[in-house]
């Protein structure tokens, strides 16, 4: 497999992501988390999984990610609101 | 760049443990969802995410075994914080440091380890994520790859929580982290009868700061307020914003002698120099309110609410002073 299918898997998945508004104190996180993924990915690909297999793990940590980062944006909005 | 080495800080390793207020918290999924991926991928029975506290292991997650936390004697994940690359353990038995570990020779029959420390951006090691068979077990460079890129992301997720939790315009907690913050350290408290104490302050005419000089003044005001807090404060206290220009001091192990002192100085330091605020020099005050956690006070609520009563004393008093008690004495 290569970096470039890595690319792909994790940009897939982050994809949802682009389409929340988040706050300028979130973005390092969000950069964070995809570099991680990332390398998470292609770890996972030298590691011998199979590409499917792969998708499958980068899409579930990246879901797990999601959930909190819209907790957290809520979160900083209500306390912006106070 | 890699921090310096500051393995052996462990004071300052628990203050930042203590920063990012995690302990003692309610599972998460997006931890627990890790390792479950953590022991599906490397195919172990246990995976975890360990903290270590002063004297315990504390799992925020743990699969494969139902247990929360353990001494910190017997913990493996201890010896992986001491350092910052990867523990291996290919078996137990045959090492010397663990040879006669209870987890070793008893449930959950520990055989092979692997930790990965979760450095965070200061340097300090709060912990590990951690995989464990109970088979002797080498764990190839890959598989340690793995695990490192599993353990920046839980590090990424303790990051954004301390994230969440943090007042945007001056880096206090804010009013929702502070809270959990204080609940926690309440049960603590009652659990193993230690002292706690939290200090409110206000600042004093901060509504004509604004009308008068406007809202970016008023912000450089609470800017420079909280810096002045956290110089004064030490490690293990949790600085929060609990309202627009009120903050909450919450101090563990200290009682109401030892808080309203700490509070006296806090309110010399913000009164002794000016607020540069654009280029206009500022004098600004604060007064305050300190409760110790007396007997009585069982909940978050009624201890902010005692210390309030005592702030609004002290605004009632003049301003710019502190008043105390310990209810219930």
């Amino acid at each position: 497999m290569t970096e470039t299918y890595s690319q792909e898997v994790v940009a897939a998945a982050m994809q949802p992501l682009a389409e929340f508004d988040v706050p300028p104190a979130l973005q390092a996180s969000i950069e964070r988390h995809g570099q991680a993924l990332l390398t998470l990915a292609v770890s996972l690909a030298r590691a011998g999984l199979p590409e499917p297999e792969i998708r499958t793990i980068v899409d579930q940590a990246c879901a797990s990610y999601r959930d909190e980062l819209i907790a957290a944006i809520l979160a900083l909005r209500e306390h912006d609101e106070e | 760049m890699r921090n310096s080495d500051k393995s052996h800080d462990e004071l300052g390793r628990i203050a930042a443990l203590r920063r990012y207020a995690i302990l003692d918290t309610a599972p998460e999924e997006p931890f627990d969802k890790l390792t479950q991926l953590v022991r599906d991928v490397l195919g172990v029975p246990i995976a975890a995410v360990s903290l270590i506290d002063t004297e315990r292991q504390w799992f925020k997650s743990i699969t494969g075994v139902s247990v929360c936390e353990t001494s910190r004697e017997i913990s493996f994940c201890s010896h992986a914080i001491q350092r910052h690359e990867p523990m291996m353990i290919p078996d137990a038995t045959l090492d010397a440091r663990f040879a006669s570990n209870p987890l070793v020779a008893g449930e959950p029959l520990i055989r092979s380890y692997l930790g990965i420390p979760l450095t965070t951006p200061d340097g300090y090691n709060l912990g590990a994520l951690c995989a464990i068979d109970t088979q002797p077990r080498h764990f190839d460079a890959s598989q340690i790859a793995v695990m490192q890129s599993f353990a920046n992301l839980v590090l990424n997720e303790l990051e954004l929580r301390q994230i969440a939790m943090s007042d945007g315009l001056t880096g206090a907690m804010t009013r929702r982290g502070w809270v959990e913050a204080a609940e926690r350290e309440i049960a603590r408290a009652k659990r193993h009868g230690t002292e706690a104490s939290i200090i409110v302050l206000d600042v004093d005419h901060f509504k004509l700061v604004n009308d008068v000089y406007g809202h970016p003044a008023g912000d450089a005001v609470l800017r420079v307020i909280a810096q002045r807090c956290r110089d004064a404060l030490r490690d293990s206290d949790l600085l929060g914003r609990i309202g627009g220009e009120e903050f909450a001091v919450l101090l563990p192990e200290t009682d109401a002698r030892g808080a309203a002192e700490l509070a006296e100085r806090l309110r010399a330091t913000i009164a002794a120099a000016p607020v540069d605020a654009g280029g206009i020099p500022l004098r600004v005050t604060a007064s305050f309110g300190i409760c110790a956690l007396g007997d009585r006070i069982r909940t978050v609520e009624a201890w902010l609410a005692a210390a309030d009563g005592l702030l609004y004393e002290a605004k009632a008093g003049g301003r710019n002073c502190c008043r105390s008690a310990v209810p219930g004495q």
